[in-house]
Protein backbone atom coordinates (compact mmCIF):
# COMPACT_ATOMS: atom_id res chain seq x y z
CA UNK A 1 0.00 0.00 0.00
CA UNK A 2 0.93 3.95 -0.24
CA UNK A 3 1.63 5.57 2.40
CA UNK A 4 -1.13 8.36 2.56
CA UNK A 5 -0.70 11.40 4.68
CA UNK A 6 -2.90 12.04 7.79
CA UNK A 7 -5.42 14.25 5.48
CA UNK A 8 -5.60 12.58 2.30
CA UNK A 9 -8.43 9.52 3.68
CA UNK A 10 -10.41 12.78 5.57
CA UNK A 11 -10.17 15.26 2.21
CA UNK A 12 -11.14 12.19 -0.29
CA UNK A 13 -14.54 11.01 2.19
CA UNK A 14 -15.53 14.67 1.84
CA UNK A 15 -14.71 15.13 -1.90
CA UNK A 16 -17.04 12.05 -2.63
CA UNK A 17 -19.47 13.56 -0.24
CA UNK A 18 -19.67 17.05 -1.66
CA UNK A 19 -19.72 15.53 -4.86
CA UNK A 20 -23.13 13.55 -4.62
CA UNK A 21 -24.40 16.03 -2.62
CA UNK A 22 -23.81 18.49 -5.66
CA UNK A 23 -25.62 15.71 -8.08
CA UNK A 24 -28.74 16.02 -5.54
CA UNK A 25 -28.44 20.19 -5.66
CA UNK A 26 -27.78 19.66 -9.42
CA UNK A 27 -30.83 17.58 -10.52
CA UNK A 28 -32.97 19.63 -7.97
CA UNK A 29 -32.62 22.80 -10.05
CA UNK A 30 -34.56 23.61 -12.44
CA UNK A 31 -37.79 25.17 -13.92
CA UNK A 32 -39.95 22.25 -13.10
CA UNK A 33 -40.18 21.89 -8.93
CA UNK A 34 -39.80 18.22 -8.08
CA UNK A 35 -39.42 17.18 -4.67
CA UNK A 36 -36.06 16.07 -3.30
CA UNK A 37 -37.58 12.56 -2.13
CA UNK A 38 -39.19 12.08 -5.38
CA UNK A 39 -35.80 12.48 -7.09
CA UNK A 40 -33.97 10.62 -4.92
CA UNK A 41 -36.18 7.80 -5.51
CA UNK A 42 -35.62 8.68 -9.19
CA UNK A 43 -32.14 8.37 -8.96
CA UNK A 44 -32.39 5.35 -6.97
CA UNK A 45 -34.77 3.80 -9.16
CA UNK A 46 -31.63 3.81 -12.12
CA UNK A 47 -29.72 1.20 -10.04
CA UNK A 48 -30.20 -2.38 -11.33
CA UNK A 49 -33.09 -4.24 -9.33
CA UNK A 50 -34.66 -0.62 -8.10
CA UNK A 51 -36.64 -0.14 -10.87
CA UNK A 52 -39.94 -0.06 -8.94
CA UNK A 53 -39.05 2.55 -6.44
CA UNK A 54 -40.16 5.49 -8.09
CA UNK A 55 -44.11 5.86 -9.34
CA UNK A 56 -44.65 9.35 -9.49
CA UNK A 57 -45.26 11.02 -12.75
CA UNK A 58 -43.27 10.10 -15.82
CA UNK A 59 -42.34 13.41 -16.95
CA UNK A 60 -40.68 13.74 -13.51
CA UNK A 61 -38.70 10.89 -14.52
CA UNK A 62 -37.89 12.31 -18.19
CA UNK A 63 -36.96 15.46 -16.69
CA UNK A 64 -34.34 13.82 -14.25
CA UNK A 65 -32.69 11.37 -16.33
CA UNK A 66 -32.92 12.85 -19.70
CA UNK A 67 -32.21 16.08 -18.89
CA UNK A 68 -30.93 17.36 -15.73
CA UNK A 69 -28.84 13.69 -14.47
CA UNK A 70 -26.63 14.08 -18.31
CA UNK A 71 -26.09 17.52 -17.46
CA UNK A 72 -24.53 16.98 -14.08
CA UNK A 73 -22.89 13.89 -15.03
CA UNK A 74 -21.01 15.90 -17.73
CA UNK A 75 -20.45 18.02 -14.95
CA UNK A 76 -18.43 15.85 -13.30
CA UNK A 77 -16.61 14.37 -16.28
CA UNK A 78 -15.32 17.63 -17.28
CA UNK A 79 -14.06 18.71 -13.28
CA UNK A 80 -12.23 15.32 -13.46
CA UNK A 81 -10.68 16.29 -16.71
CA UNK A 82 -9.43 19.52 -16.25
CA UNK A 83 -8.66 18.70 -12.78
CA UNK A 84 -6.93 15.82 -13.38
CA UNK A 85 -4.27 17.36 -16.94
CA UNK A 86 -4.28 20.67 -14.02
CA UNK A 87 -2.43 18.98 -11.60
CA UNK A 88 -0.19 16.58 -14.11
CA UNK A 89 1.01 20.17 -15.69
CA UNK A 90 1.60 21.62 -12.74
CA UNK A 91 4.06 18.28 -11.30
CA UNK A 92 5.14 18.10 -14.60
CA UNK A 93 6.32 21.74 -15.25
CA UNK A 94 7.04 22.05 -11.50
CA UNK A 95 4.98 25.18 -10.96
CA UNK A 96 1.55 25.76 -9.55
CA UNK A 97 0.86 28.47 -11.53
CA UNK A 98 -0.03 26.32 -14.63
CA UNK A 99 -3.43 25.12 -16.08
CA UNK A 100 -4.96 23.88 -19.51
CA UNK A 101 -6.53 27.03 -19.91
CA UNK A 102 -3.39 29.13 -18.96
CA UNK A 103 -1.06 27.49 -21.09
CA UNK A 104 -3.08 27.55 -24.54
CA UNK A 105 -4.44 23.86 -24.34
CA UNK A 106 -7.96 25.33 -24.28
CA UNK A 107 -7.08 27.80 -26.73
CA UNK A 108 -6.06 25.63 -28.86
CA UNK A 109 -8.88 23.05 -28.66
CA UNK A 110 -11.58 26.33 -28.85
CA UNK A 111 -9.54 27.09 -32.38
CA UNK A 112 -9.91 23.07 -33.51
CA UNK A 113 -13.50 23.03 -32.37
CA UNK A 114 -14.26 25.99 -34.65
CA UNK A 115 -12.38 24.82 -37.46
CA UNK A 116 -13.97 21.29 -37.00
CA UNK A 117 -17.50 23.23 -37.03
CA UNK A 118 -16.75 25.30 -40.47
CA UNK A 119 -15.57 22.02 -42.08
CA UNK A 120 -18.05 19.49 -41.04
CA UNK A 121 -21.11 21.94 -41.89
CA UNK A 122 -23.57 19.34 -43.44
CA UNK A 123 -22.05 16.46 -42.46
CA UNK A 124 -23.49 13.49 -40.85
CA UNK A 125 -23.58 13.90 -36.76
CA UNK A 126 -21.34 11.01 -35.71
CA UNK A 127 -18.37 12.03 -38.71
CA UNK A 128 -18.84 15.20 -37.36
CA UNK A 129 -18.49 15.13 -33.79
CA UNK A 130 -15.45 12.93 -34.15
CA UNK A 131 -13.70 14.81 -36.48
CA UNK A 132 -14.29 17.55 -34.59
CA UNK A 133 -13.04 15.83 -31.35
CA UNK A 134 -9.90 14.95 -33.22
CA UNK A 135 -9.33 18.79 -34.23
CA UNK A 136 -9.40 20.07 -31.12
CA UNK A 137 -7.43 17.38 -29.96
CA UNK A 138 -4.62 18.19 -32.32
CA UNK A 139 -4.75 21.91 -32.01
CA UNK A 140 -4.58 21.47 -28.08
CA UNK A 141 -1.68 19.36 -28.64
CA UNK A 142 -0.18 21.87 -31.19
CA UNK A 143 -0.47 24.95 -29.03
CA UNK A 144 0.90 23.25 -25.81
CA UNK A 145 3.64 22.17 -27.71
CA UNK A 146 4.29 25.42 -29.43
CA UNK A 147 4.12 27.22 -25.70
CA UNK A 148 6.66 24.76 -25.07
CA UNK A 149 9.13 25.09 -27.70
CA UNK A 150 9.18 28.70 -27.29
CA UNK A 151 9.45 29.05 -23.82
CA UNK A 152 12.07 26.81 -23.53
CA UNK A 153 15.80 27.72 -23.27
CA UNK A 154 18.31 24.91 -23.73
CA UNK A 155 17.88 22.51 -21.10
CA UNK A 156 15.85 24.86 -18.81
CA UNK A 157 12.24 26.13 -18.59
CA UNK A 158 11.77 29.17 -17.00
CA UNK A 159 8.40 29.17 -15.84
CA UNK A 160 7.58 33.26 -16.54
CA UNK A 161 8.41 32.16 -19.79
CA UNK A 162 5.69 29.16 -20.25
CA UNK A 163 3.21 31.46 -18.82
CA UNK A 164 4.03 34.19 -21.48
CA UNK A 165 4.42 32.05 -24.32
CA UNK A 166 0.90 30.26 -23.07
CA UNK A 167 -0.43 33.56 -22.78
CA UNK A 168 0.63 34.80 -26.30
CA UNK A 169 -0.40 30.80 -27.59
CA UNK A 170 -3.56 31.38 -26.26
CA UNK A 171 -4.37 35.07 -27.80
CA UNK A 172 -3.42 34.82 -31.15
CA UNK A 173 -5.64 31.19 -31.20
CA UNK A 174 -8.32 32.48 -29.90
CA UNK A 175 -8.07 35.35 -32.52
CA UNK A 176 -7.65 33.35 -35.14
CA UNK A 177 -11.02 31.46 -34.10
CA UNK A 178 -12.70 34.21 -33.81
CA UNK A 179 -11.51 35.82 -37.27
CA UNK A 180 -13.09 32.08 -38.10
CA UNK A 181 -15.83 32.51 -36.69
CA UNK A 182 -16.53 36.39 -38.05
CA UNK A 183 -15.54 35.42 -41.66
CA UNK A 184 -17.27 31.63 -41.81
CA UNK A 185 -20.07 31.03 -39.59
CA UNK A 186 -23.54 32.00 -40.14
CA UNK A 187 -24.96 32.30 -36.31
CA UNK A 188 -21.68 34.03 -34.86
CA UNK A 189 -23.12 34.76 -31.38
CA UNK A 190 -24.59 31.53 -31.20
CA UNK A 191 -21.12 30.06 -31.51
CA UNK A 192 -18.94 32.35 -29.29
CA UNK A 193 -21.78 31.75 -26.62
CA UNK A 194 -21.05 28.31 -26.47
CA UNK A 195 -17.55 28.44 -26.03
CA UNK A 196 -17.97 30.24 -22.86
CA UNK A 197 -18.59 27.07 -21.21
CA UNK A 198 -21.85 25.54 -20.02
CA UNK A 199 -23.72 22.18 -19.92
CA UNK A 200 -26.84 23.15 -21.29
CA UNK A 201 -28.60 20.72 -23.32
CA UNK A 202 -26.43 17.64 -22.72
CA UNK A 203 -27.38 14.70 -23.92
CA UNK A 204 -26.24 10.88 -22.81
CA UNK A 205 -24.47 10.05 -25.97
CA UNK A 206 -22.40 13.14 -25.36
CA UNK A 207 -21.60 11.98 -21.79
CA UNK A 208 -20.44 8.61 -23.28
CA UNK A 209 -17.79 10.10 -24.84
CA UNK A 210 -16.67 12.84 -22.73
CA UNK A 211 -16.79 10.58 -19.10
CA UNK A 212 -15.02 7.49 -20.49
CA UNK A 213 -12.12 9.46 -21.63
CA UNK A 214 -11.94 11.59 -18.82
CA UNK A 215 -12.15 8.88 -16.56
CA UNK A 216 -9.62 6.74 -18.67
CA UNK A 217 -7.30 9.97 -18.76
CA UNK A 218 -7.18 10.56 -15.17
CA UNK A 219 -6.21 6.83 -14.73
CA UNK A 220 -3.64 7.10 -17.24
CA UNK A 221 -1.97 10.51 -15.60
CA UNK A 222 -2.50 8.61 -12.30
CA UNK A 223 -0.30 5.58 -13.13
CA UNK A 224 2.46 7.85 -14.98
CA UNK A 225 2.72 10.09 -11.36
CA UNK A 226 5.36 8.23 -10.30
CA UNK A 227 7.19 9.97 -13.43
CA UNK A 228 5.51 12.89 -12.77
CA UNK A 229 6.89 12.99 -9.03
CA UNK A 230 10.23 12.15 -11.03
CA UNK A 231 10.17 15.30 -12.98
CA UNK A 232 9.34 17.13 -9.83
CA UNK A 233 13.15 16.83 -9.01
CA UNK A 234 14.22 17.77 -12.88
CA UNK A 235 14.13 16.13 -15.87
CA UNK A 236 17.64 15.32 -14.91
CA UNK A 237 16.66 13.32 -12.05
CA UNK A 238 14.21 11.99 -13.85
CA UNK A 239 16.39 10.22 -16.33
CA UNK A 240 18.47 9.07 -13.60
CA UNK A 241 15.11 7.53 -11.99
CA UNK A 242 14.87 5.21 -15.20
CA UNK A 243 12.58 7.82 -16.88
CA UNK A 244 12.80 8.10 -20.46
CA UNK A 245 11.91 11.60 -20.08
CA UNK A 246 10.82 12.56 -23.50
CA UNK A 247 8.68 10.16 -24.17
CA UNK A 248 7.42 10.20 -20.96
CA UNK A 249 7.10 13.88 -21.21
CA UNK A 250 4.85 13.56 -24.41
CA UNK A 251 2.64 10.72 -23.16
CA UNK A 252 1.69 13.48 -19.84
CA UNK A 253 1.18 16.24 -21.87
CA UNK A 254 -0.52 14.45 -24.60
CA UNK A 255 -2.98 12.87 -22.33
CA UNK A 256 -3.82 16.40 -20.58
CA UNK A 257 -4.30 17.87 -23.91
CA UNK A 258 -6.53 15.03 -24.80
CA UNK A 259 -8.84 14.85 -22.02
CA UNK A 260 -9.30 18.73 -21.97
CA UNK A 261 -9.33 19.01 -25.54
CA UNK A 262 -12.46 16.45 -25.55
CA UNK A 263 -14.35 18.47 -23.44
CA UNK A 264 -14.42 21.80 -26.00
CA UNK A 265 -16.66 20.53 -28.27
CA UNK A 266 -19.48 19.72 -25.66
CA UNK A 267 -18.76 22.59 -23.13
CA UNK A 268 -16.72 24.79 -24.56
CA UNK A 269 -13.89 26.84 -22.88
CA UNK A 270 -13.59 26.30 -18.81
CA UNK A 271 -10.53 28.09 -16.96
CA UNK A 272 -9.32 27.98 -13.60
CA UNK A 273 -10.65 24.72 -12.79
CA UNK A 274 -6.99 22.93 -13.34
CA UNK A 275 -5.42 25.46 -11.31
CA UNK A 276 -7.26 25.95 -8.17
CA UNK A 277 -8.80 22.23 -7.60
CA UNK A 278 -4.78 20.67 -7.36
CA UNK A 279 -3.79 23.39 -5.13
CA UNK A 280 -6.63 22.76 -2.77
CA UNK A 281 -5.98 19.18 -2.99
CA UNK A 282 -2.43 19.13 -2.75
CA UNK A 283 -3.22 21.16 0.79
CA UNK A 284 -4.53 18.17 1.90
CA UNK A 285 -2.42 15.00 0.21
CA UNK A 286 0.30 16.26 -0.45
CA UNK A 287 2.40 16.39 -4.04
CA UNK A 288 2.22 12.37 -4.86
CA UNK A 289 0.81 12.79 -8.29
CA UNK A 290 -0.56 8.90 -7.80
CA UNK A 291 -2.72 10.31 -4.75
CA UNK A 292 -3.38 14.05 -6.10
CA UNK A 293 -4.28 13.37 -9.61
CA UNK A 294 -7.59 11.04 -7.86
CA UNK A 295 -8.29 13.11 -5.55
CA UNK A 296 -8.13 16.72 -7.75
CA UNK A 297 -10.18 14.79 -10.19
CA UNK A 298 -12.58 13.46 -6.93
CA UNK A 299 -12.85 17.49 -6.32
CA UNK A 300 -12.93 18.97 -9.09
CA UNK A 301 -15.82 16.79 -10.03
CA UNK A 302 -17.96 18.27 -7.16
CA UNK A 303 -16.87 21.80 -7.81
CA UNK A 304 -17.70 21.78 -11.43
CA UNK A 305 -20.92 20.85 -10.69
CA UNK A 306 -20.97 23.42 -7.89
CA UNK A 307 -20.34 26.42 -10.42
CA UNK A 308 -23.11 25.00 -12.84
CA UNK A 309 -25.56 25.22 -9.93
CA UNK A 310 -24.57 28.59 -9.46
CA UNK A 311 -24.53 29.90 -13.32
CA UNK A 312 -27.97 28.38 -13.10
CA UNK A 313 -29.57 29.89 -9.51
CA UNK A 314 -27.32 33.61 -9.73
CA UNK A 315 -29.88 35.16 -11.63
CA UNK A 316 -33.00 33.87 -14.36
CA UNK A 317 -30.79 34.03 -16.85
CA UNK A 318 -28.74 31.15 -17.05
CA UNK A 319 -25.08 32.62 -16.66
CA UNK A 320 -22.26 30.66 -18.57
CA UNK A 321 -20.46 28.44 -16.98
CA UNK A 322 -16.78 29.53 -17.90
CA UNK A 323 -17.82 32.97 -16.65
CA UNK A 324 -18.14 31.63 -13.32
CA UNK A 325 -15.18 29.90 -12.93
CA UNK A 326 -13.55 32.58 -14.63
CA UNK A 327 -14.53 34.82 -11.63
CA UNK A 328 -13.51 32.31 -8.85
CA UNK A 329 -10.39 31.03 -10.50
CA UNK A 330 -9.30 34.59 -11.56
CA UNK A 331 -9.65 35.86 -8.40
CA UNK A 332 -7.84 32.53 -6.94
CA UNK A 333 -4.96 33.18 -9.55
CA UNK A 334 -4.38 36.59 -8.71
CA UNK A 335 -4.07 35.78 -4.63
CA UNK A 336 -1.70 33.35 -5.44
CA UNK A 337 0.38 35.53 -7.77
CA UNK A 338 0.10 37.96 -5.04
CA UNK A 339 0.84 35.50 -2.24
CA UNK A 340 3.97 34.40 -3.79
CA UNK A 341 7.07 35.15 -1.94
CA UNK A 342 10.44 35.41 -4.28
CA UNK A 343 10.63 33.46 -7.94
CA UNK A 344 11.52 29.79 -7.25
CA UNK B 1 33.71 -1.62 -13.36
CA UNK B 2 32.71 1.53 -15.24
CA UNK B 3 35.14 2.41 -17.96
CA UNK B 4 34.76 5.86 -20.69
CA UNK B 5 36.80 5.07 -23.77
CA UNK B 6 38.25 7.90 -25.82
CA UNK B 7 35.05 9.94 -25.09
CA UNK B 8 34.15 13.40 -26.95
CA UNK B 9 31.28 15.46 -26.37
CA UNK B 10 29.94 18.75 -27.32
CA UNK B 11 26.71 20.49 -26.24
CA UNK B 12 24.99 21.13 -30.00
CA UNK B 13 26.99 23.11 -32.29
CA UNK B 14 29.01 24.60 -29.41
CA UNK B 15 32.85 23.81 -28.94
CA UNK B 16 34.18 20.28 -27.78
CA UNK B 17 33.77 20.14 -23.50
CA UNK B 18 35.43 16.02 -23.79
CA UNK B 19 37.80 15.46 -25.85
CA UNK B 20 38.96 12.12 -25.54
CA UNK B 21 38.45 11.25 -21.80
CA UNK B 22 39.81 7.67 -21.07
CA UNK B 23 38.52 6.51 -17.53
CA UNK B 24 38.52 3.71 -15.32
CA UNK B 25 36.88 3.12 -11.92
CA UNK B 26 37.00 -0.26 -10.42
CA UNK B 27 34.31 -1.51 -8.54
CA UNK B 28 34.67 -0.87 -4.75
CA UNK B 29 36.27 2.24 -5.18
CA UNK B 30 36.07 5.63 -4.72
CA UNK B 31 37.55 7.96 -7.56
CA UNK B 32 37.52 12.03 -7.21
CA UNK B 33 37.76 13.67 -9.64
CA UNK B 34 38.90 17.26 -9.68
CA UNK B 35 39.57 20.23 -12.37
CA UNK B 36 38.92 24.09 -12.51
CA UNK B 37 35.18 25.17 -13.49
CA UNK B 38 34.24 24.17 -16.67
CA UNK B 39 36.66 21.79 -17.12
CA UNK B 40 33.81 19.13 -18.21
CA UNK B 41 33.86 17.18 -15.08
CA UNK B 42 29.94 17.46 -14.62
CA UNK B 43 29.25 16.74 -18.81
CA UNK B 44 31.84 13.28 -18.05
CA UNK B 45 29.49 12.55 -14.98
CA UNK B 46 26.54 12.92 -17.28
CA UNK B 47 28.17 10.43 -20.11
CA UNK B 48 29.62 8.19 -17.40
CA UNK B 49 25.92 8.05 -16.08
CA UNK B 50 24.21 7.37 -19.51
CA UNK B 51 21.78 10.49 -19.79
CA UNK B 52 24.65 12.12 -21.91
CA UNK B 53 25.42 10.51 -25.55
CA UNK B 54 29.23 11.18 -26.40
CA UNK B 55 29.73 12.47 -30.15
CA UNK B 56 32.45 9.83 -30.33
CA UNK B 57 33.81 7.53 -27.87
CA UNK B 58 31.77 4.64 -25.69
CA UNK B 59 31.32 4.43 -21.85
CA UNK B 60 31.08 0.77 -20.98
CA UNK B 61 29.53 -0.72 -18.08
CA UNK B 62 30.83 -4.03 -16.46
CA UNK B 63 32.00 -4.50 -20.31
CA UNK B 64 28.22 -3.46 -22.00
CA UNK B 65 27.93 -0.30 -23.90
CA UNK B 66 25.43 1.93 -21.90
CA UNK B 67 24.31 3.06 -25.07
CA UNK B 68 22.47 -0.35 -25.56
CA UNK B 69 20.97 -0.20 -22.30
CA UNK B 70 17.50 0.81 -21.29
CA UNK B 71 17.49 3.46 -19.04
CA UNK B 72 15.38 1.16 -16.51
CA UNK B 73 18.21 -1.00 -16.74
CA UNK B 74 20.82 1.11 -16.21
CA UNK B 75 18.91 3.27 -13.66
CA UNK B 76 19.24 0.35 -11.54
CA UNK B 77 22.81 -0.35 -11.64
CA UNK B 78 24.16 3.51 -11.45
CA UNK B 79 22.57 6.49 -9.07
CA UNK B 80 23.74 9.98 -9.97
CA UNK B 81 23.28 13.06 -7.57
CA UNK B 82 23.34 16.05 -9.84
CA UNK B 83 24.40 19.82 -8.92
CA UNK B 84 21.18 21.84 -6.85
CA UNK B 85 19.20 18.66 -6.89
CA UNK B 86 15.99 20.72 -5.35
CA UNK B 87 12.45 19.47 -5.74
CA UNK B 88 9.46 21.44 -6.93
CA UNK B 89 6.30 21.75 -4.40
CA UNK B 90 6.49 19.57 -0.36
CA UNK B 91 7.43 16.46 -0.82
CA UNK B 92 8.60 15.41 2.25
CA UNK B 93 11.78 13.50 2.91
CA UNK B 94 10.49 10.08 2.99
CA UNK B 95 8.48 10.89 -0.29
CA UNK B 96 12.26 11.83 -1.66
CA UNK B 97 13.72 8.86 -0.64
CA UNK B 98 10.95 6.73 -1.88
CA UNK B 99 11.68 8.03 -5.23
CA UNK B 100 15.17 5.94 -5.53
CA UNK B 101 13.46 2.98 -5.51
CA UNK B 102 11.13 4.25 -8.42
CA UNK B 103 13.57 1.98 -10.92
CA UNK B 104 12.61 -1.09 -8.77
CA UNK B 105 9.19 -0.63 -8.87
CA UNK B 106 6.57 -2.41 -11.54
CA UNK B 107 3.86 -0.16 -13.34
CA UNK B 108 1.31 -0.21 -10.46
CA UNK B 109 3.37 -1.12 -7.59
CA UNK B 110 3.56 1.82 -4.72
CA UNK B 111 5.70 2.34 -2.08
CA UNK B 112 5.25 -0.14 0.63
CA UNK B 113 6.45 -3.94 1.02
CA UNK B 114 9.86 -4.44 0.88
CA UNK B 115 10.55 -0.56 -0.71
CA UNK B 116 9.54 0.80 2.76
CA UNK B 117 12.34 -1.36 4.21
CA UNK B 118 15.26 -0.16 1.90
CA UNK B 119 13.89 3.75 2.23
CA UNK B 120 13.97 3.28 6.42
CA UNK B 121 17.25 1.67 6.00
CA UNK B 122 18.87 4.51 3.89
CA UNK B 123 16.93 7.07 5.64
CA UNK B 124 18.69 5.22 9.01
CA UNK B 125 21.74 4.75 7.45
CA UNK B 126 22.53 8.59 6.47
CA UNK B 127 21.04 10.01 10.39
CA UNK B 128 17.62 11.15 8.39
CA UNK B 129 15.27 8.98 10.07
CA UNK B 130 13.98 11.42 12.60
CA UNK B 131 13.29 14.03 10.22
CA UNK B 132 11.56 11.48 7.80
CA UNK B 133 8.25 13.49 7.90
CA UNK B 134 9.78 16.79 7.46
CA UNK B 135 9.18 18.74 3.84
CA UNK B 136 12.40 18.78 2.36
CA UNK B 137 12.37 22.63 1.44
CA UNK B 138 12.46 23.44 5.19
CA UNK B 139 15.79 21.28 5.53
CA UNK B 140 19.15 22.78 5.66
CA UNK B 141 21.82 22.55 3.11
CA UNK B 142 23.60 19.44 5.11
CA UNK B 143 20.30 17.58 5.47
CA UNK B 144 19.17 18.41 1.96
CA UNK B 145 22.23 16.74 0.76
CA UNK B 146 21.70 13.73 3.50
CA UNK B 147 18.40 13.51 2.25
CA UNK B 148 19.84 13.40 -1.40
CA UNK B 149 22.51 10.75 -0.52
CA UNK B 150 19.72 8.61 0.74
CA UNK B 151 17.65 8.72 -2.10
CA UNK B 152 21.03 7.13 -4.02
CA UNK B 153 21.37 4.93 -1.61
CA UNK B 154 17.75 3.33 -1.72
CA UNK B 155 18.30 3.41 -5.44
CA UNK B 156 20.38 0.39 -4.38
CA UNK B 157 22.72 0.26 -7.11
CA UNK B 158 26.28 -0.86 -7.82
CA UNK B 159 27.44 2.75 -8.91
CA UNK B 160 27.01 6.33 -7.74
CA UNK B 161 28.03 9.42 -9.34
CA UNK B 162 28.11 12.69 -7.00
CA UNK B 163 28.17 16.24 -8.87
CA UNK B 164 30.41 18.48 -6.24
CA UNK B 165 27.98 16.97 -3.01
CA UNK B 166 29.34 19.61 -1.07
CA UNK B 167 29.37 22.58 -3.11
CA UNK B 168 26.77 24.46 -0.84
CA UNK B 169 27.70 22.73 2.34
CA UNK B 170 29.54 24.31 5.65
CA UNK B 171 32.76 22.54 6.42
CA UNK B 172 31.27 19.98 9.32
CA UNK B 173 28.25 19.01 6.92
CA UNK B 174 31.30 18.54 4.05
CA UNK B 175 32.94 16.44 6.39
CA UNK B 176 29.62 14.26 7.61
CA UNK B 177 28.77 13.97 3.99
CA UNK B 178 32.32 12.79 2.93
CA UNK B 179 32.36 10.18 5.98
CA UNK B 180 29.16 8.87 4.99
CA UNK B 181 30.14 8.21 1.21
CA UNK B 182 33.54 6.42 2.49
CA UNK B 183 31.14 4.54 5.37
CA UNK B 184 28.73 3.23 2.49
CA UNK B 185 31.88 2.50 0.68
CA UNK B 186 32.97 0.32 2.82
CA UNK B 187 30.43 -1.23 4.18
CA UNK B 188 28.44 -1.98 1.17
CA UNK B 189 31.19 -1.62 -1.47
CA UNK B 190 29.25 0.63 -3.25
CA UNK B 191 31.43 2.74 -6.13
CA UNK B 192 31.81 6.24 -6.17
CA UNK B 193 33.06 8.77 -8.67
CA UNK B 194 32.44 12.02 -6.97
CA UNK B 195 33.26 15.48 -8.88
CA UNK B 196 34.86 18.21 -6.45
CA UNK B 197 36.84 21.34 -6.92
CA UNK B 198 37.76 21.85 -3.22
CA UNK B 199 41.29 20.10 -3.50
CA UNK B 200 41.50 20.20 0.44
CA UNK B 201 38.52 18.17 0.78
CA UNK B 202 40.02 16.11 -1.91
CA UNK B 203 43.25 15.39 -0.81
CA UNK B 204 41.60 14.33 2.81
CA UNK B 205 39.03 12.13 1.08
CA UNK B 206 40.22 10.54 -2.23
CA UNK B 207 43.02 7.54 -2.43
CA UNK B 208 42.69 7.51 -6.03
CA UNK B 209 41.85 10.73 -7.79
CA UNK B 210 41.44 11.73 -11.62
CA UNK B 211 42.78 15.29 -12.39
CA UNK B 212 40.75 17.46 -15.23
CA UNK B 213 41.71 20.54 -17.75
CA UNK B 214 39.82 21.66 -20.44
CA UNK B 215 38.27 18.29 -21.32
CA UNK B 216 40.86 16.06 -20.87
CA UNK B 217 42.00 13.74 -18.03
CA UNK B 218 45.76 15.57 -17.49
CA UNK B 219 46.72 12.57 -14.36
CA UNK B 220 45.56 9.99 -12.90
CA UNK B 221 46.14 7.66 -10.12
CA UNK B 222 47.28 7.83 -6.33
CA UNK B 223 45.97 11.07 -4.56
CA UNK B 224 50.19 11.21 -3.80
CA UNK B 225 50.96 11.20 -7.10
CA UNK B 226 48.23 13.77 -8.55
CA UNK B 227 47.69 15.97 -5.98
CA UNK B 228 50.88 17.61 -6.50
CA UNK B 229 52.60 20.78 -6.38
CA UNK B 230 53.20 20.50 -10.00
CA UNK B 231 50.10 19.26 -11.29
CA UNK B 232 48.16 21.76 -9.18
CA UNK B 233 50.34 24.87 -10.64
CA UNK B 234 49.88 23.06 -14.16
CA UNK B 235 45.51 22.52 -13.96
CA UNK B 236 44.86 25.45 -11.73
CA UNK B 237 47.28 27.90 -12.40
CA UNK B 238 47.82 28.08 -8.55
CA UNK B 239 50.95 27.76 -6.31
CA UNK B 240 50.97 25.06 -3.00
CA UNK B 241 52.71 23.17 -0.86
CA UNK B 242 51.09 19.46 -0.24
CA UNK B 243 51.92 17.53 2.79
CA UNK B 244 50.26 14.50 2.09
CA UNK B 245 51.70 12.59 4.93
CA UNK B 246 49.65 15.07 7.43
CA UNK B 247 47.11 15.27 4.71
CA UNK B 248 47.66 19.48 4.18
CA UNK B 249 47.92 21.47 1.32
CA UNK B 250 48.60 24.98 1.53
CA UNK B 251 48.30 27.85 -0.92
CA UNK B 252 51.37 29.85 -1.60
CA UNK B 253 51.35 33.52 -2.28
Amino acid sequence: MIELRKGALPFMAGSLIALLLAVLVGTLLGPVRIPPPSILRILLSLLPGAGGLFDGPEGWRTIIVQIRLPMVIMGIAVGIALSSSGSALQGLFRNDLVDPFIIGISAGGALGWVIGNIVTDGWAYASATAFKVVFSFLLSLGSVVLAYMIARRGSKLPISNLLLAGIAVSALFTSIAQVAIYLFVDNPAEMIFSLMGGLGNTRWHEVAIVLPISVLGAAALSVLGRDINAFAAGEGVAAHLGVEVERSKFMIIAISALITAVTIPFCGVIGFVGLMIPHIARRFVGPDQRILIPSSALLGGGFLVLCDILSRSISVAVIPLGMITGLIGGGFFLYLLASRRGVR
Amino acid sequence: MIEARDVHFSYGPGPPVLKGVDLKVERGTIMGIVGPNGCGKSTLLGCLGGVRRPDRGRVLLDGKDVRHMRRRDLSRIVSTLPQDASYGFDYTVEEIVSMGRYPHMNWLEMSGGVHKGVVRRALSGVGALQFSGRAFSELSGGEKQKVNLARILAQETDYALLDEPTRDLDLKSSLDLLDLIKRENMERGLTFIVVMHDLMLALRTFKEIAMMKAGRIKAIGGADSVLTPGWIKDTFGVDVEVDHHNGVLRILG
